[in-house]
């Protein structure tokens, strides 16, 4: 009987029996049954199935919901992830109390901004004289490499060592097919789906082939080889690019003396066959993945289309028009959410960032167009049948930056870095100058640590170079953070990645004696 | 059969299968055994139990939810709102009915009930501007000027994205 009691006591306190007789009425300020009314844990439990802003919106509307939300890590958790473009990844950390987590995610967005680029770990990469050409990438802490013999994964610097991977390919013994005539065209290699794929020509007829990274036939995979839909001949300076994301896998072939690109799009899971594909004269592309059904083409203007049906001719969703005309292919890079096991967050797909960069006119640096994928979701059906001019979606959802030929660039979740030689000569440059860069609201709300906010719109002059524009609008918000890092002796940066934790540059120095050879430096942020 | 007596003293006859969706009378039941003395019920009125019961009918012989479940969907639940078309119906009533059916499910442990209850709260705030929010639930303003303006200036960045 003594809990009857008690729960009679909780009653009392958020029911008073007076209100019953009180009548609705706008001079009625006393409280009477609603929302705070209710006990503390049903009003959390009401918040808590809110959005970031309708939370946030909930804290001005008087002191004791701002007392709840002040006083509610679970509350401040889902603005804290929504402020930083984040998504938790499920069952990894589910063990960690909530406090936790929010200070986690506090200090790693402060973290940011303690850079120090000259604090950092060195990594030697595996150096015959071969695989100094080869070509290389990093994804999930792992350096991939691959040569026309030999494709290789390397773990860096693991930071749980049970789930690093060490593996080093025969590319002949990858593919099925052994010929004197034989040249490998690309290499895709994804850790985390144990999924190498190789693009190769024999005798000038293009092949795809998929294994698993373990060897042997891929588990998922509906065969061992793709078959492409128009196996046009190879032609001499064809290039080839493999792309993929979760169950699609694209290859575009590009012909530039013809001026001539293939782009097929396979369910690699489903079938190996496709019917989803461009092809195209002149205006040549680059493209990459949206999310699952997503694709993005670069030409003249950026096309979305939707690959959910491999069976058929890509979708056009809608067209977006560029401020200016490309003087060349338009170049998208583009970073996918790599789920690795240790990663407790992955970046949320509709606020990722994509980096075009693109000339307008010879005589001029490049542009690098930083865009918010933001700007793909929420569509209208109207949206195929009219092209989005510039002025509509460009200025208030991208940041426009000049960019150095001989700079570099990559992105993770909402952070971009740009690396720019400085000083002296190009090609032996005294430093480099690290430009960091972070275009997640609440880095720029709270303009956290050493970075500097930059709100206010950009106007890039381009009156002088092309009759189409006379200046490029942007004014995305993001905060920034620039250091200058100066290379040791004779070497140089070749190349730059970055994930949520690190950076990392690919240094190649030359010495007498053992000649050219790369490392690795890795800095953590 | 159970039988329940509600504050303004009006007895219901229910059937066992109905009520112990009710976690609060099950455990009772279970704690007294076989028994036709009636359960005083001193937190609920009879309009709201009329409803609480219309919504037991209605999902009877549905699983309960487990504590465990809930415990790993901590992270992975989705924020989801969607309410299925009957609860939706059923919940259509005045917003004091809405918090006495709340604050009901709270005290019977009914947690479905509840559910369905945030949710339709959460509906009615989503999307609202915090004056709406007041003029909505009758909620007095008792910020001063200075302070509503702080707080308007540190929360902007999540309106205009």
């Amino acid at each position: 009987m003594s809990s009857h009691s008690h729960l009679s006591m909780t009653e009392t306190s958020c029911r008073p029996s007076h209100l019953q007789i009180v009548k609705r009425g706008h001079h009625d300020l006393s409280p009477k049954t609603g929302l705070l009314s209710l006990p503390e844990e049903l009003q959390f439990d009401v918040l808590h199935l809110l959005s970031c802003r309708d939370i946030l919106r909930c804290t001005s509307v008087c002191k004791a919901l701002r007392q709840m939300y002040t006083s509610s890590s679970d509350l401040q958790y889902i603005v804290e992830l929504s402020g930083q473009r984040l998504l938790p990844v499920p069952n990894t950390i589910n063990h960690i109390p909530i406090s936790e987590r929010l200070q986690l995610l506090r200090d790693k967005a402060h973290a940011w901004f303690k850079f120090n680029p000259h604090s950092f770990q060195t990594v030697s990469v595996p150096n015959n004289n071969r695989l100094y050409y080869a070509d290389k990438t990093i994804t999930c802490e792992h350096l991939c490499l691959w040569d026309s013999d030999v494709a290789a994964i390397i773990p860096i610097l693991p930071k749980s060592p049970q789930q690093t991977v060490e593996r080093w390919h025969q590319l002949n013994s990858v593919i099925s097919v052994s010929h004197s005539d034989l040249k490998i065209l690309d290499v895709f290699m994804n850790l985390a789906q144990n999924l190498i794929i190789v693009a190769y020509l024999v005798q000038g007829t293009p092949h795809i082939d998929l294994r698993a990274l373990d060897g042997g036939v891929h588990p998922q995979a509906a065969g061992s080889r793709l078959l492409l839909s128009e196996p046009l001949r190879y032609m001499a300076n064809e290039s080839a690019n493999l792309k993929g994301l979760g169950r699609h896998i694209a290859l575009r072939r590009i012909v530039p003396r013809f001026d001539q690109w293939y782009l097929q799009i396979w369910d690699w899971q489903r079938s190996t066959t496709s019917n989803c594909f461009f092809n195209g004269e002149a205006d040549l592309i680059d493209f990459c993945f949206l999310g699952n059904n997503r694709l993005l083409v670069a030409s003249e203007s950026l096309k979305l289309y939707s690959i959910e049906d491999t069976s058929r001719a890509p979708q056009l969703l809608a067209c977006f028009l560029l401020p200016t005309t490309p003087l060349f292919t338009p170049n998208i890079l583009k970073t996918e959410p790599q789920m690795h096991a240790q990663e407790m967050y992955t970046s949320h797909p509709e606020h990722q960032l994509l980096c075009i960069t693109y000339s307008i006119s010879p005589e001029c640096d490049p542009f690098v167009f930083i865009i918010s994928t933001s700007i793909f979701s929420d569509l209208d059906e109207t949206a195929a049948a009219t092209p989005i001019p510039w002025d509509r979606w460009g200025p208030s959802n991208s940041r426009v930056f000049e960019q150095d030929c001989n700079g570099k660039i990559h992105l993770s979740g909402s952070r971009v870095l740009q690396v720019i030689p400085a000083g002296e000569s190009d090609y032996s440059p005294s430093y480099y100058i690290f430009r960091m860069m972070d275009f997640s609201p609440l880095a720029e709300a709270n303009s956290r640590g050493l970075g500097q906010v930059a709100k206010e719109t950009s106007v890039i002059d381009i009156s002088g170079i092309t009759k189409e524009a006379r200046s490029l609008i942007t004014s995305l918000p993001y905060v920034e953070f620039v250091s200058d890092k100066v290379p040791k002796g004779t070497s140089s940066l070749a190349n730059i990645w970055i994930d949520t934790d690190r950076i990392y540059t690919l240094i190649v120095s030359y010495s007498f004696g053992s000649g050219f050879s790369n490392k690795l430096e890795v800095i953590d942020i | 059969m159970v039988h329940l007596v509600t504050s303004d003293n009006v007895e219901f006859v229910v059937e066992k299968e109905v009520v112990e969706r009710s976690v609060l009378i099950k455990n009772m039941l279970e704690d007294v055994g076989e028994s036709d003395q009636s359960i005083p019920l001193a937190n609920v009125s009879s309009a709201v139990l009329r409803k609480v019961i219309e919504y037991c009918e209605h999902h009877r012989g549905e699983p309960l939810p487990s504590g465990d479940a809930d415990q790993n969907q901590d992270e992975t639940r989705k924020r989801t709102t969607d309410i299925s078309e009957w609860d939706q119906k059923f919940i259509t009533v005045d917003q004091e009915m809405l918090f006495e059916i709340i604050l009901a499910a709270n005290y019977l442990d009914i947690k479905s009930l509840l559910d369905v209850g945030c949710k339709t709260v959460a509906n009615m705030i989503k999307g609202k501007t915090p004056d709406e929010i007041r003029r909505l639930f009758n909620i007095v303003n008792d910020f001063t000027p200075e302070e509503e303006a702080q707080i308007k200036k540190e929360n902007e960045w999540a309106e205009d994205r």
